[in-house]
């Protein structure tokens, strides 16, 4: 039988040249031994690799144990019919198979440019295969995407208004979180320090020291700014400034900043000069409170009254309702919300023990805690009414008064009264007060003889309780509540006169608290005391609305600028620095 | 006495001054105890600021200092030296600059950039301590290329002592191409493969007695010939191999150490440009 061995060949131009071997036996061996009838080379191929069938309509192959198979339309096989265009590789050789006119046959394509492809070629492409810089982008490439990345997201980006968080540099005070992502809120002028106008259009102050704003205007170059001191973006660590030298680099050296003031240096709180309370001064005085020094040895409680310290702390105290031991707070009672002490009042702290009745004839009955003139004219129309009363030109009212407990119930006293003795027993029941008891006892009374009618004829020194000794300072009374009042206001059992001062000393404080990093010390800065300057309440027509400070969140240019184009929003006077 | 290197320039002088530099930058700042806290805004943090700035700047220069192959003033090893010690030394400035105060923003990105630059820097000096030995090139071996064209004209060797159409004696038998089968590898160089250090091994001798034994009589000396030949055609591919590695691992620190010193320059104006936009 016929069978037809085309060998097809591309040169290296393109050109093909076609050589033909025709076979007539119908069975054909392939491999690369001598007796092959097609004879084939390579390392793949077996000496007798694989054999054809030819028949008149069949073509078949058989694979003879070959080194490394025969392959048909890629399948593995050992012996199969073959049918026209059908692909068997053996080894390097990929055949086709063909039937012209009735005769079988296979076609082979080579290509020298497949085998003699450019060596130097195929070895640069080994050598590149073996380079890493043939899988990554170039220096160039590599640094214009990264600077490009960088320069759109965090330049490009926050100057459209997006990502503008990316240029927070530092956490924002609790306080000021509501206007953290629009910069321009604070940051009115770009390439400008926050200025004052910012910071007092939601915020008004109260001046420190007269001097300060003349200092300020005086040196511009200190270039003192709310930011000066008030610093954003650390967190609550900045926003209200702790710090001791920030009161000491003026008040270190106020004698040279302030000369002929007399105002004391402190350039620290170790170096504090001892406290100074203030004191009262006499009416007409030229200033109405002294500052004295706490251990001045003419320091002296003005207070005009009869106080004794001892004697109100001893235990079993004879009370209103039985023995009773006070404590200090029985008469300093704290406010509500335990900073500071309460005004001392007769009648919540004196009343309970100290007794206002007048006639012992009179039990349950009291004077008001009242001038003079009034306690005398209330005494004269009670004895003015009892008088009536008897007479009959009064009914009788019902009794309102509350019947005191462990007394039979009051009934008139058996008192012959005239016209004449109202008078008089008002007067002496008036001299009895002031002169031996109820007011006598606590007050500085003054007789005044020559007193008109319907007048009192003693006059009471006003006792004038100083209620602020320190009014330039803040003690938060409730701070320290666990320790005992005491432990400041020492002595105050031994103190028998009013003119006592109980009020504890620098030295006192030092116990516990002492200047930054001091082991086992509370740190206490000038601002624990002391408050810079005290916020005042904005006026009305200056206040935002929350919407205005809310509605530029997003922003920061347009946000800005089209505040500042809202012409009301910005404060009248803003501008200036504070005055 | 060790040969000096960049790195012991002039008795190591360039890490002596950054080294007392820091330790002076690090007392001011001990020291310093500004309004409102420590942070880039305050005058320290301001002169580190510039000085960190004016280090960077520095150590970018040197890519132009490098190529100045004429500049007789100063010598690159020095440059070479100050550049990594300053570079170094710019990884505690920064914290110092900053009040040690990091956040997610454009600010501590430069710095991040930053230590990405100078931590590349510092193992592209530890790979030039160690690899420059491996890379035979270097070292009177073949270059990647000369290697290659070994591997290939080996491998053509073996083709040929395969082959039977040579004319000379009769085809190899079956059995012998079997053994090279077994024995022989088509090689397909990568890079993946050498970076894991993944080489070709020598012949076991069992196996290569085992091949030899199956081998006629007359076809003994070949057998003993080819497997020389596929020896040494491994150990060719092993030699390329590391040679790439060692290639890859002494230069590709490099692709990270400039284009991110170039994204570091962006984010530092940015940065600049910022915080002083929004002073």
């Amino acid at each position: 039988m016929a069978f037809r061995y085309v060998t097809e060949t591309v040169n290296k131009n393109g050109s093909k040249e076609t050589s033909l071997k025709e076979l007539d036996q119908s069975e054909i061996l392939l491999g690369r031994g001598a007796s092959s009838d097609i004879l084939l080379t390579g390392r793949l191929v077996s000496l007798r690799h694989a054999q054809l069938v030819v028949g008149a309509e069949s073509l078949t192959i058989q694979d003879l144990e070959s080194l490394s198979g025969v392959r048909v339309n890629d399948q593995l096989i050992t012996k199969v019919e073959l049918h026209r265009g059908d692909v068997v590789k053996i080894g390097n050789y990929t055949f086709t198979v063909t039937r012209d006119d009735g005769v079988w046959g296979v076609l082979e394509r080579r290509s020298d440019l497949a085998q003699e492809e450019d060596a130097e070629a195929v070895i640069d492409g080994q050598v590149k295969k073996l380079s890493f810089q043939s899988y990554i982008p170039s220096f160039t490439v590599l640094s214009v995407i990264l600077s490009l990345v960088v320069v759109g997201f965090f330049f490009a980006a926050p100057l459209s208004g997006t990502n503008i968080r990316s240029w927070n540099s530092g956490p924002i005070s609790n306080a000021h979180k509501m206007i953290e992502n629009d910069c321009g809120q604070c940051h009115a002028e770009a390439f400008t320090r926050v200025r004052d106008a910012e910071c007092m259009a939601c915020h008004s102050m109260s001046d420190h020291a007269p001097s300060l704003p003349a200092l300020v205007e005086k040196h511009p170059t200190l270039g003192f700014r709310c930011a000066s001191c008030h610093m954003e973006h650390n967190g609550d660590a900045g926003i209200i400034a702790t710090d001791v030298k920030l009161c000491a680099d003026c008040h270190g050296g106020l004698d040279s900043l302030l000369p002929g003031t007399g105002t004391p240096e402190i350039p620290s709180w170790h170096a504090h000069p001892e406290f100074r309370v203030s004191v009262p001064q006499p009416v007409g005085a030229e200033q109405p409170f002294k500052k004295v020094s706490l251990d001045a040895s003419d320091l002296s409680d003005p207070t005009k009254l009869k106080l004794n310290h001892q004697i109100h702390l001893e235990p079993d105290l004879a009370g209103r309702d039985g023995l009773v031991t006070m404590q200090c707070q029985d008469c300093h009672e704290p406010t509500d919300d335990l900073h500071e002490i309460k005004p001392i009042n007769f009648e919540r702290h004196c009343s309970d023990c100290h007794s206002l009745e007048y006639d012992e004839r009179l039990p349950g009955q009291s004077v008001p805690h009242g001038s003079p003139d009034v306690v005398y004219n209330y005494l004269y129309a009670q004895y003015a009414q009892l008088f009536l009363r008897k007479e009959g030109v009064e009914e009788e009212q019902p009794s309102s008064r509350r019947r005191m407990p462990g007394r039979t119930e009051a009934r008139l006293p058996d008192i012959e009264f005239s016209r004449a003795s109202v008078n008089e027993q008002a007067r002496n029941t008036e001299e009895a007060l002031f002169t031996r008891t109820a007011c006598h006892l606590c007050h500085f009374v003054t007789d005044m003889p020559d007193a008109g009618a319907g007048e009192s004829r003693y006059a009471v020194e006003s006792p004038a309780i100083p209620q602020k000794w320190m009014p330039d300072s803040t003690f938060n009374h409730g701070a320290h509540q666990e320790v005992s009042c005491e432990s400041c206001h020492v002595d105050v059992r031994k103190s028998e006169k009013t003119t006592d001062l109980l009020l504890p000393g620098k030295e006192n404080c030092y116990q516990c608290h002492a200047e930054a990093h001091v082991a086992g010390k509370v740190d206490s800065a000038c601002v624990t005391c002391h408050s810079y300057h005290k916020p005042l309440v904005m006026e009305e027509d200056k206040k935002r609305t929350i919407e205005r400070i809310l509605m530029t969140r997003s922003g920061s240019f347009q946000a800005s600028a089209s505040r500042s184009s809202v012409g009301e929003s910005r404060p009248q006077g803003s501008e200036s620095r504070p005055q | 006495m060790a040969r000096e290197t960049f790195l012991s320039y002039r008795s190591y002088v360039w890490f002596w001054l950054c080294f007392f530099a820091l330790l002076a930058m690090t007392v001011v700042y001990l020291l310093d105890d500004p309004i409102g806290g420590k942070n880039g805004g305050t005058i320290v943090g301001y002169t580190y600021g510039g000085i960190a700035t004016a280090g960077i700047l520095f150590l970018m220069w040197y890519g132009i200092r490098k190529r100045a192959y004429f500049s007789a003033r100063t010598t690159l090893k020095g440059i070479l030296s100050a550049h990594v010690w300053i570079g170094i030394a710019l990884i505690f400035v920064v914290p110092l600059h900053s009040g040690f105060s990091f956040g997610i923003n454009v600010h501590t990105l430069a710095y991040v950039l930053m230590l990405l630059t100078i931590f590349s820097g510092i193992w592209g000096v530890a790979m030039y301590q160690r690899l420059p030995y491996e890379i035979q090139s270097q070292r009177g071996g073949g270059t990647l290329k000369v290697l290659m064209e070994q591997v290939r004209s080996i491998s053509a060797d073996i083709n040929r002592m395969a082959a039977s159409d040579g004319g000379k004696g009769a085809p190899k038998s079956d059995a012998f191409l079997r053994m090279l089968q077994q024995l022989d590898f088509v090689y397909q160089p990568s890079l993946w493969r050498s970076l894991r250090r993944k080489n070709p091994e020598p012949i076991e001798r069992r196996s290569m007695a085992d091949s030899l034994s199956s081998l006629p009589i007359e076809e003994q000396e070949d057998g003993l010939k080819l497997i020389g030949l596929l020896n040494k055609k491994r150990e060719l591919v092993g030699r390329a191999q590391e040679e790439a590695r060692a290639l890859t691992w002494v230069r590709i620190w490099l692709y990270l150490h400039l284009p991110v010193s170039f994204g570091l320059i962006a984010a530092l104006a940015v940065h600049i440009f910022s915080v002083f936009f929004y002073w």
